[in-house]
């Protein structure tokens, strides 16, 4: 047992940005984090023998010195926590060991994964998320493919095609399932960030420049293939995302990187029993939170994307507030420091919310997404359960999670229900024209990682 | 000049730069298939960040370990699994 004043589980920029201001105020703080090095997925650093790699992210380069240089954080990487007991009580394992952390405060981090419904083909080699052929190409220098076509919908789809061009990957296209007439609204909405602004713009040079087009209100029906997937066909879609099978058209292409948005990560605060909130906009369920980011649970915080997708900048305002505000309640710092020292980030996040809100209006999932859906196509894909067999179970009364799980096996492989759960709910709703809200969410048991009988047996008496 | 190191795939010796993920160094090589689920079918790299468990594979004897968030090591020992994983004597 370990007793910490804060445990930050999840070192992307809000478990970094918690962490600094907690030690800065002089708490000891540990730091968790399952990857080989700290930065998340959009600071994600390169393994250091890497020598493909493209240089990483200066600011996120910026926070891990900071990090490294405070004596006040200890930091675990390649560390998994695979559930929040009472007091709380957070079991930390990493290879054949496990500790158990009872910190004064905790700050859960985990950030976000992406969202991706289910379509005929969706399991063949080659079909994989943008931030996976980001990672293939950014940290480790290696091509997704030679013929990549991009779909889905949000700003991480220009940033991820061009950052593979400019890595010399053949791009054949860029499908957004928005209308192009609502990404000129942006410039209106972001005019108080013009960086994000510029950010954005420079991607589209880029991908003009190579002549990758993007094609807007255009969505995936269907992938073909063997081994590896061989062709993509896709259909313009209607102002609820339903394709227009009449007009599908076919192109060769061997890595389809699809996401439509992101979904968070509460597994963690659930399994703490925070309550949570259906926010559509922020990519389904989130712990609810005050102001400071507290959650329902008496000294458990919640930051970043894995409390509600909103990007890097307002995940470290988050999080260094959380921080503060941790900071403040164990008695290290005044409130009316507090107050002084919180302020910046809160000036940053309130001047981030309208291009957010822009963006969550016009990302927002639309119910026509499912209806490229076939009977034998795989929902589940840890089960390989078919839709056909899920919706007579749903036609059943099966329309919750746990129901369904009982009915089908749905969420019961190695993902815990991590990937289909976020597409089949909607579905549920769909079918049963009530609310995502009323499906409600999966649920999560610890483990929320494959822990060995080793690592539990490894725990200290006490714990145990 | 690149430093190689090497490691066993289903029995082949491979050779590739340090640094890489297990997935990175398959995808490197051009192989895909990173796994066969219950019903034969290739499954491949998919979430790419520890989350989906697609990419899972026996390394170093240990069953179902993600090769997306496992750096590569000299002389490891990676085999891919077909059907469930195999938790050795017993199961």
């Amino acid at each position: 047992m370990s007793a910490p004043d804060v445990l930050v589980i999840g070192g992307g920029p809000a478990g970094m940005g918690a962490a600094l201001e907690a030690a800065n105020s002089g708490l000891t703080c540990v730091l968790v984090d399952e990857s080989p090095e700290l930065g998340g997925q959009i600071y994600r650093a390169p393994l250091p023998e890497a020598e493909q790699a493209m240089s990483p992210h200066p600011h996120g380069a910026y926070l891990r010195q900071k990090v490294r240089e405070s004596s006040g954080i200890e930091v675990r990487t390649g560390c998994s926590a695979w559930g929040v007991f009472e007091g709380p009580e957070v079991p930390v394992s990493s290879e054949g060991s496990t500790i158990v952390y009872r910190p004064k405060a905790l700050v859960i981090a985990p950030g976000a994964y992406e969202f991706v419904p289910p379509f005929p083909g969706w399991t063949l080699p080659g079909v994989m998320t943008p931030g996976a052929a980001q990672i293939l190409v950014k940290t480790m220098g290696i091509e997704p493919g030679k013929r990549v076509i991009l779909a889905g919908t949000g700003p991480f789809l220009p940033a991820v095609a061009s950052q593979l061009v400019r890595a010399g990957v053949g791009v054949t296209a860029v499908l957004e399932a928005s209308p192009r007439h609502h990404w000129w609204t942006l410039p209106w909405h972001g005019f108080r960030t013009p960086s994000i602004l510029r950010e954005g713009l420079g991607y589209l040079a880029t991908l003009r420049r190579a002549r990758v087009p993007i094609l807007y209100r255009r969505g995936i029906v269907e992938v073909r293939g063997g081994e590896r997937m061989t062709h993509v066909a896709h259909a313009p879609l209607d102002d609820h995302w339903a394709p227009n099978l009449s007009r599908r058209e076919e192109i060769e292409a061997d890595t389809l990187c699809v996401g439509y948005g992101f979904v968070p990560r509460v597994h963690l605060a659930q399994s703490a029993g925070c309550e949570l909130e259906f926010r559509d906009e922020q990519g389904g369920w989130v712990p609810r939170r005050d102001a400071e980011f507290a959650t329902s649970v008496e000294g458990v915080y919640s930051v970043g994307d894995g409390a509600g997708v909103a990007g890097a900048w307002s995940a470290e305002s988050e999080g260094r507030i959380a921080g503060l505000a941790i900071a403040r309640r164990l008695g290290a710092l005044e409130p009316g420091d507090f107050d002084r020292q919180q302020r910046p980030w809160r000036t940053k996040l309130d001047r981030l919310t309208p291009i957010r809100r822009a963006l969550d209006r016009i990302c927002r999932i639309r119910s026509g997404l499912f209806e490229s859906i076939q009977d034998d196509t795989l929902v589940c894909r840890c089960e390989e359960l078919p839709w056909k067999t899920v919706r007579s179970a749903i036609d059943f009364g099966a329309d919750q999670f746990r129901s369904l799980k009982v009915a089908t096996r749905l969420g019961m492989g190695p993902c815990q229900g991590r990937f289909c759960w976020p597409a089949t709910s909607r579905m549920i709703a769909r079918q049963c024209q009530v609310g995502v809200e009323q499906v409600g969410p999966s649920s999560a048991r610890p483990p929320l990682r494959p822990v060995s009988l080793g690592c539990l047996a490894s725990m200290d008496e006490e714990a145990r | 000049m690149v430093s190689m190191i090497s490691f066993q795939l289903d029995g082949e010796t491979v050779r590739c730069p340090p640094g890489l993920t297990v997935a990175g160094a398959l995808f490197r090589q051009g192989c895909l298939a990173i796994r066969q689920t219950s019903s034969s079918a290739p499954r491949s790299l998919f979430c790419g960040m520890g989350v989906c468990f697609e990419c899972a594979m026996t390394i170093d004897g240990r069953p179902s370990v993600r090769a997306c968030v496992t750096p590569v090591k000299e002389g490891m020992v990676v085999t891919t699994q077909r059907g469930p994983a195999d938790l050795g004597p017993g199961s």
